[in-house]
């Protein structure tokens, strides 16, 4: 038995005393011998063939990543298809918002009504809950069924890995990854897919960088908004309708570059500050071009977006729609609940350039940002009492851009306003979808709640001195 | 109330100001608050125990003097503490005041030690750390660590052999290995050393080292030794060194039979078309891009062939078994290779 455990003893030891002598590259001179191995057997029995396809791919590869023709393709690419999303979204998102608002609502309003359900039970299901989900239907569906398959089209094709390998050397110089280019303009779409889409890069430090700077990218969620407030408080300044619908398209251009700004931005002060130590390490991966496969994709993505948009409104837009409809109904001394936050929200609001309303509109619409409009214009019905507008309390509704500008003039809306609304579109917190969305891909509750409040504090900071700095140079003084 | 625009900008610059002040990394009040807290007898304790282990393994001798500057204490208390330390058994002084660490003081140097060089080799391979950083992290993580976290860290790693300084990390019963190369300074005329490591301690010594171009992973054969000067020679390039500056390169014999030509060109430096194949890593790439690069499937004696430069020259894309791979320079500099002729 002792004999024994002296030998093993001896073993041991004589192991360790080896381990010096063969150093640490055991394992690689291992693998090594496996490479070399393996590619033997696979010269041995795979041949290859296709030298045609190789010059095809040679000179597509040329056109898409010169210096000269690569840029150029590249931004003619991204706006045709965003220009293809807002337009060809526009005649389905009318549609939709036909059917489910204009036809089924009041269809299920006579319902409840024949069948006597109480005036508050109706209230909540119908005005509320029913109204909110349709609308973030109506208004998320077409743009998302456009802007993922012509999405998928482009990367089946073989062509975003050019992209990623065009844009690198720019987003290597805020410690960022090529790849971020792609997801980023999947945020364009949708941040929670653009988050999602985040997978595909595979270094833990850049990766995190471009979930945290997602929410840059304003997505189709937010357009509604930045169109209506930058057609009727910018381009409504100028006086011709063609050079004013100019201006307005180039505020909106305006606002989307910026975003791209703070997106460089940040990830330079993401990756000097709080994300200096993670690991970080660069490969891309150029696939060969392949010829999409056309009606298949926009089969599945249709189906799978459809699918997502739909459980999206369920989970997240059904409660918020009883939350807005209870707010403006439940009423607390002779005021609805709306009301009394509105007055107390209202201070801080016009000390940062916006008010009372938009906060709360903000804070209501944090499932979805599509009714942050509709919520806005029921809202100001409430607290200004305009009579003859609206569809009643708690009921979102949608004006014309004339009236809708009346009607904002008269709740006390000032081009300050605008202009920080815009700002406070392009930096809030993200929908609770992409929090959500953050922290199943993160699984770490510092960085879910970092992309969530840093956007939010740096909009508030920008417009509190966006605000201050305005009215030192026009020379009034805060009401 | 009303305030003033300019008064609000005022207030609203000023809070931004005070948060930077305390939140700002490594130099805001809370870090410096936390670097204060850190500084504890037992941290000064432990400093000077791996001091003293550090000059018995080169044979040097110790007073208090000596470690006075080490501590950051008087003379007078830095006696107390070694007061303290000699009635805890873990060091005895003699009547001359060298001091020298007990049986049970060694093996508790040796686990402060074992946990440094495991803690810098953990930030060099798992984190994107600057070189400098290394030990400046753990030196304070080595205080903070318990020996079954140690042994958790150890087994994670894959229990490594040497930290990235080539340096060895004790093992658990306190056996110290031989170093991984030795100065450059050390070798005879003919011999050829590959580079492991290059001091980065004394700025201006770094800096001519730098100059010459001469990088961890480097083959040079000796040329010259002498007081004077000391002269390398790869394949087509000669590098001529005061001997302190050579001091600071710390390079391994190789081996004769390892000899092929002095070839010290990496991967960057390939130019559309051309092809090569891969003859070995620089130890500078290390932990997770090493793996990543074998993950792709480049090794040493792999083909590659360069067929893409990025618009702006990078990345670039390399063509290793059938696939393109695109890589930054930072990590193509980190590849020795070797030209070839012709397609692969």
């Amino acid at each position: 038995m002792n004999n024994r455990d002296s030998n093993a003893e001896d073993i041991l030891a004589q192991a360790a005393s080896l381990r010096w002598e063969l150093g640490e590259k055991v394992h690689e001179t291992l693998m090594e011998s496996i490479f070399e191995e393996a590619a033997g057997i696979a010269n041995d029995v795979v041949s290859h063939t296709g030298q045609k396809a190789k010059v095809w791919d040679r000179s597509l590869d040329w056109l898409f990543t010169s210096r000269l023709t690569g840029f150029p393709i590249m931004f003619a690419l991204l706006a045709g298809v965003l220009w293809l999303t807002i337009t060809g979204a526009n005649v389905p998102s009318s549609w939709l918002a036909w059917v489910l608002l204009d036809t089924v609502h009041p269809l299920l309003k006579q319902g409840a009504a024949f069948i006597h359900m109480p005036w508050w039970l109706a209230g909540v299901l119908i005005d509320g809950m029913y109204m909110a989900t349709a609308w973030v239907v109506s208004v998320m569906l077409p743009p998302m069924a456009i802007f993922f398959p012509l999405f998928t089209l482009c990367e089946d094709f073989g062509y975003l890995p050019r992209v990623a390998f065009n844009m690198d050397a720019l987003f290597k110089k805020v410690g960022a990854h090529g790849k971020q280019a792609l997801t980023m303009s999947m945020g364009y779409g949708c941040n929670a897919a653009g988050i999602v889409a985040c997978r595909i890069i595979d270094s833990p430090r850049e990766r995190l960088i471009a979930i945290i700077t997602n929410n840059f990218a304003v997505c189709n969620g937010r357009w509604p908004t930045l169109f209506l407030i930058s057609s009727i408080f910018i381009g409504g300044m100028v006086s011709s309708p063609l050079l004013g619908s100019l201006v307005s398209s180039g505020t909106v251009l305006a606002v989307m570059m910026l975003g791209v700004l703070f997106t460089f931005g940040v990830s330079w002060l993401l990756s000097n500050t709080m994300l200096r130590g993670e690991a970080s390490i660069y490969s891309l991966e150029l696939p060969p071009y392949r010829p999409p496969r056309f009606w298949r994709t926009m089969y599945t993505s249709l189906i799978d977006r459809t699918i997502y948009v739909l459980w999206r409104a369920i989970v997240f837009a059904l409660p918020a729609g009883a939350v807005i409809w209870l707010l403006s109904n439940v009423t607390m001394g002779g005021e609805t609940l709306a009301v009394h936050i509105i007055h107390w929200l209202n201070p801080f609001g016009v000390l940062i350039g916006l008010n009372g309303v938009i906060l709360l509109a903000y804070i209501i619409a944090i499932p979805a940002n599509e009714i942050v409009i509709p919520t806005v214009l029921m809202l100001t019905v409430l607290t200004t009492g305009t009579a003859g507008v609206g569809a009643g309390n708690g009921v979102m509704f949608e004006l014309s851009e004339g009236d809708t500008a009346a009607l904002l003039h008269a709740g006390g809306w000032t081009l300050l306003t605008a202009v920080n609304l815009l700002l406070f579109c392009l930096l809030h917190n993200p929908c609770s979808t992409t929090v959500f969305t953050i922290w199943k891909e993160t699984r770490n509750l510092k960085w879910t709640t970092v992309a969530a409040l840093l956007p939010l504090v740096m909009g508030l900071l920008t417009c509190f001195f966006v605000a201050q700095v305005w009215r030192l140079v026009a020379g009034g003084v805060t009401p | 109330m009303t305030l003033h625009p300019g008064v609000l900008l005022a207030i609203g610059a000023g809070i931004l100001v005070c948060l930077g002040l305390l939140f700002w990394p490594r130099r805001g009040l809370i870090s410096l608050w936390k670097d204060l807290h850190l500084n504890t007898s037992r941290t000064r304790m432990e400093h000077v125990l791996k001091h003293l282990f550090n000059a018995e393994n080169l044979h040097r001798k110790t007073t208090a003097k000596n470690l006075c500057i080490r501590v950051g204490m008087g003379l007078r208390k830095t006696q107390a503490l070694l007061n303290r330390m000699e009635s805890n058994g873990l060091i005895k002084q003699d009547d001359q005041g060298n001091i020298s660490l007990t049986d049970e003081g060694n093996s508790y140097a040796i686990r402060i030690v074992r946990a440094h060089r495991l803690w810098e080799r953990y930030l060099a391979d798992e984190t994107g750390l600057s070189g400098d950083e290394w030990h400046q992290k753990a030196e304070r993580l080595e205080h903070t660590t318990s020996p079954e976290q140690v042994e958790a860290l150890a087994a994670q790693l894959g229990n490594p052999l040497y930290d990235p300084h080539g340096t060895p990390i004790p093992t658990v019963d306190g056996v110290v290995g031989p170093p991984q190369g030795q100065p450059a300074t050390s070798f005879a005329v003919g011999e050829v050393i590959v580079v492991t490591h290059v001091d980065k301690e004394q700025d201006h010594l770094y800096s001519q080292i730098q100059a010459e171009g001469i990088v961890p992973g480097m083959q040079l054969r000796i040329l010259e030794t002498s007081a004077q000067r000391i002269r390398f020679g790869s394949q087509d390039n000669e590098h001529v060194l005061a001997p302190v500056v050579a001091a600071r390169i710390i390079a391994m014999p190789l081996p004769a039979e390892q000899i092929e030509v002095l070839s010290n060109e990496t991967l960057s430096s390939l130019q559309q078309g051309e092809t090569a194949r891969v003859v070995r890593f620089a130890p500078t790439c290390r932990g997770i891009e090493r793996r990543r690069l074998m993950d792709l499937g480049i090794l040493p004696g792999t083909q590659v062939q360069v067929t893409l430069n990025g618009p702006f020259g990078d990345p670039k894309a390399f063509l290793v078994r059938q696939t393109a791979i695109a890589l930054r320079k930072e990590l193509s500099n980190l590849i020795f290779i070797e030209r070839t002729e012709g397609a692969s």
